[in-house]
């Protein structure tokens, strides 16, 4: 772990919890584990505080813990969790999606869980019911419990208790479990242990324990970190003692579905205690990253698709990495790939395009996907030109187009001609349009899915041709892309067309001489040579030498560049967590400069007559300061994105 | 012996037996019993000598050993009028850079080779330089060196670097040029126009009409671009590079290429900054330079 991310995570906990929650956090962070005792002494604070400030941290999941026994006493150790300090910043982006998704109810759940670490289903319910109860049966009874807004809009309980199983289901909130309180390794050390005293007994040699040891540890800590995963985890039973009017509902579905009755019949059991469930999220952004990348090589209705298709895979993905990379991969098995098929796709894609069209008012339901379409026209004319059958109902008014294509596309499938003529047919065809629409639509689906599929980003690949081809995504290998991406971006911004086209060359090539790279690149050797020893100075390239002789003579040497992609990201990475750290410390700069406006401006009576109690001047600054904290904070998130593509995707 | 008369007689001779070596294939060797014989006094050992010896000094013949006999080959005659302009040194050091032919030799081994002082070297090369005789080239593997090569030879692809080179320097405007002119062709190529503008379209999955090399190498030559004569070869280092700098792909089974879209996105730490800052290294809160004090945060949120 680096200095530039402990700095990080200490400037996230001191902007939102405080100074001393700051300081305990950056000890446990630079001394690893410590005990309360220890702890109190490394901080000289009264332990009556160190204390109260843990438990703060133990409730937001900062901070986690393990009793040990040492020399029969028990002795509880607390480790700070980065990873979720530095979660922190997420949460703006995580309400937003959520919001996204579930609506304004979906986004207040989630952002008081943000504020609270965790809670009991039942608790959060009745702090809303009864919103004047302030205290919410949280481990403490500090300031920074938060409470719920008195004005916030009435909802049901019953709504909320549905959105909230409804983010379970699809694993953004989690039931929070024993093992989320304790120190990982700890976790991990004595599940170990058991496992091995349990297996000895099987009297296995000793190199065979340590396979199956292993084998089983891997399946047990997976179990630990998916959690229950049956259908009604966390749910219970509807009283049967249901109220009338509801009863009534349950009929009334039941005539229409009978798994629709089924889960009428569940509702969140109010016993669980839930939190957010960060791993999920990242896989939310993941998709949403894809499709931004899927929308800029192949414009906006492929990327539709695609954001459709990797919604659809959504739910079967737990976290972005997997727990054992390289054992049990969905990637080494073809069967275990998740895949999704064009016919299902279509199922849920109908509506989503139909909806989309109506938001951009096109009278022509396929006016958009028609004339993306109108290209390929072009292509089928030169192939009747060639094949000379001429096709009467493209034929016409499209010539300006064909000019784009000199060789006559020979490959152009016959599916392809059928849907063409599509569009411009339904009229003649009248009576089954509807279900050759529904065929049109698949066979676009399919050519999008394709599209996707050939570009050497490999953003789908196909799996089988059920279903009008099966697909899959390989996020691993996609990850792999986003990240390099994300390192082109830095290198060509920082060094120019040609550092980008000196990293690739290398990249491809392996290890190369100066010379060997200057005539590849069509540079001079003169001009490349800064370059690549700025590349070197950031941690994007290394340099290997490899003497000619058994003496080792600077003159005698080849100097060999490469690239090793792991180490590039990582040296990014820790540069763009100091960039985060500057960042904030730049904020608090800039906020610290106007202290004393800042505190007039945010009282109570102020605020309320800002106009009045402002000069000219003031208002003027406090506009400044405004929008600085604004560009300040917007920096901060695109960082994060980075950061997210580089770290976790 | 009637030596006096024979001097001219010698001299016709002599030029009589040249012109009857010349006959032959240029790089045949004439054992002496075979100019013997060209000789008119027959048998006549002494005259022989003499024609022999009047012939490689106006070096019309040169004598070289084969095994342990000594044999001649004729020289040509442009060479041979040249030869008689220069000196003996100039001559050995003339032959050593014929011999290197468009590949040019360097000073250094033609010391070595001739085994000569190297003012006499200069010497000998300044002469021969000023007669026309010989030039010096720069190449581009080694720019540093002193190459010398007949006047009349175009130096090899090897010593020149090829078409993307102009006086050994790498021409950097001509090589963007045809970058920039390719990639415009390229997307010219590779995306349907759409009658809206800004509209993003694709060909269909499985096109196959994307430019392959031989089409991008045809329009190259068509196009009037460059008057410089551009291999197959040429176009393609050209298209990896194109590659290399992420504006085309290779498709269709790396047989065709196509120009691709760049995402618009901007890297955070790229725009940050401190991605742009020279002295990120030294940056620490407490430190000569930190997010307090930094200028490069004051102008980024002035801008």
């Amino acid at each position: 772990m680096s200095q530039n991310v402990v700095e990080l995570c200490v400037l996230l906990a001191r902007d939102i919890y405080g100074e001393v929650s700051s300081r305990v956090v950056s000890v446990l962070l630079e001394s690893g584990r410590l005990t309360v005792v220890q702890l109190v002494r490394e901080l000289k604070l009264p332990e009556k505080i160190v204390k109260q400030t843990l438990a703060v941290l133990i409730q937001q999941h900062l901070v986690v813990h393990f009793a040990h026994l040492e020399t029969g006493q028990e002795v509880v150790y607390y480790e700070c969790e980065w990873t979720q300090v530095y979660g922190l910043l997420r949460a703006g982006r995580i309400i937003r999606a959520v919001e996204d998704r579930f609506g304004s109810n979906g986004a207040l759940i989630v952002s008081n869980l943000l504020q609270l670490g965790h809670a009991r289903v039942s608790d959060f319910l009745a702090a809303y019911g009864t919103s004047t109860k302030k205290s919410k049966a949280t481990v403490n009874g500090k300031s920074n419990v938060p409470v719920i807004d008195d004005e916030s809009p009435i909802t049901s309980i019953e709504i909320l208790k549905s959105v909230m199983a409804e983010m379970m289901k699809e694993r953004f909130l989690v039931q929070v479990q024993e093992h989320h309180m304790h120190i990982r390794t700890d976790t991990r050390n004595t599940l170990r242990a058991q496992l091995t005293s349990q297996l000895r007994k099987s009297q296995l040699s000793e190199s065979k324990l340590g396979k199956e040891v292993d084998r089983q540890m891997k399946i047990r800590m997976r179990e630990l970190a998916d959690g229950d995963t049956s259908q009604h985890a966390g749910m219970k039973r509807k009283a049967v003692s249901a109220s009338k009017p509801r009863s009534k509902k349950r009929q009334k579905v039941s005539i229409y579905d009978l798994i629709e009755q089924e889960e009428e019949e569940w509702e969140i059991n109010e016993d669980i205690v839930l939190r957010i469930n960060h791993e999920k999220f990242s896989v939310l952004f993941r998709n949403a990253e894809l499709v931004s990348l899927a929308k800029s090589r192949h414009g906006k209705i492929s990327s539709l698709v695609y954001a459709e298709f990797l919604k659809r895979l959504e739910e079967k993905y737990f976290r972005c990495r997997e727990l054992y990379p390289g054992d049990g991969d969905e990637e080494d098995d073809p069967n275990k790939r998740i895949k999704l098929s064009v016919l299902e796709l279509s199922k849920t894609f109908n509506k989503e395009i139909d909806l989309e069209n109506s938001i951009v008012a096109a009278p022509h339901p396929h006016k958009r996907k028609a004339r993306k379409r109108g290209y390929s026209d072009a292509e089928d004319e030169d192939e009747s030109r060639s094949n000379g059958y001429g096709k009467k109902v493209n034929g016409k008014g499209k010539r300006g187009q064909s000019k784009t294509d000199d060789d006559g596309d020979d490959d152009d499938d016959d599916d392809d001609i059928s849907d063409l003529e599509e569009p411009y047919d339904d009229d003649e065809e009248g009576i089954d349009a509807e279900n050759r629409k529904k065929k049109i639509r698949m066979e676009l689906l399919k050519q999008h899915m394709q599209l996707l599929a050939e570009d050497s980003w490999k953003f789908v690949r196909l799996e089988s041709n059920r279903g009008l081809g099966e697909w899959s995504v390989n996020y691993k290998e996609l990850g792999k892309l986003m990240r390099q991406l994300e390192l082109e971006k830095v290198v060509e911004e920082t060094f120019g067309e040609m550092g980008l086209r000196l990293l690739r060359i290398i990249k491809d090539k392996g290890k190369l001489e100066e010379k060997q790279i200057a005539s590849i690149a069509l540079l001079k050797q003169k001009e490349i040579r800064s370059i690549l020893t700025g590349l070197q100075e950031n941690g994007y390239l290394h340099l290997q030498e490899v003497p000619k002789t058994s003496i080792p003579q600077i003159s005698r040497t080849y100097f060999l560049w490469f690239h090793d992609p792991d180490r590039a990201i990582q040296s990014l990475v820790t540069d763009t967590y100091k960039a985060m750290s500057r960042v904030i410390q730049r904020t608090n700069v800039e906020r610290a400069k106007r202290s004393s406006l800042l505190e007039k401006w945010e009282r109570s009576d102020v605020q309320a007559n800002v106009e009045e109690y402002l000069t000219t001047s003031e208002k003027r600054e406090l506009e400044i300061w405004l929008s600085r904290e604004e560009k300040l904070l917007g920096q901060l998130m695109r960082l994060d994105r980075t950061m997210m593509i580089l770290r976790d995707f | 012996m009637a030596a006096q008369p024979s001097q001219s007689s010698i001299d016709a001779m002599a030029r009589a037996v040249y012109e009857q070596c010349l006959q032959a294939p240029s790089d045949y060797l004439f054992s002496v019993s075979e100019l013997q014989d060209l000789v008119p006094g027959k048998n006549n050992l002494e005259l022989t000598q003499k024609v022999l010896n009047e012939l490689l000094r106006t070096r019309s013949l040169s004598a070289l050993t084969r095994g342990s006999q000594t044999v001649f080959r004729s020289v040509p005659k442009d060479f041979a009028e040249k030869v008689k302009n220069m000196t003996a040194d100039e001559e050995m050091l003339y032959g050593y850079i014929q011999e290197s032919a468009r590949e040019g030799i360097w000073t250094k081994q033609l010391k070595m080779k001739s085994n000569m002082h190297s003012t006499a070297v200069n010497k000998a090369l300044k002469g021969l330089e000023r007669k026309k005789y010989i030039k010096s080239i720069k190449s581009v593997n080694h720019p540093a060196r002193n190459i010398y090569m007949l006047y009349e030879l175009t130096p090899s692809i090897e010593v020149t670097g090829g078409p993307w080179f102009t006086d050994s320097e790498l021409d950097k405007e001509f090589v963007n040029e045809l970058l920039t002119a390719i990639t415009k062709f390229m997307i010219s190529k590779s995306f349907p126009k759409l009658s809206t503008r800004g509209a993003m379209g694709s060909f269909p999955p499985g096109h196959t009409g994307y430019p392959t090399l031989n089409q991008v190498y045809l329009w190259v030559k068509s196009s009037n671009l460059t008057e410089v004569d551009l291999a197959e070869a040429d176009i393609r280092s050209l298209l990896d590079v194109l590659v290399y700098d992420g504006k085309i792909e290779r498709v269709v089974g790396d047989t065709a290429y196509r120009a691709v879209r760049r995402p618009d996105s901007i890297n955070g730490f790229a725009e940050s900054p401190c991605g742009r800052c020279p002295v990120f290294a030294l940056c620490k809160e407490g430190g000569p330079v930190s997010a307090s004090n930094c200028v490069y945060f004051e102008d980024w949120l002035n801008a």
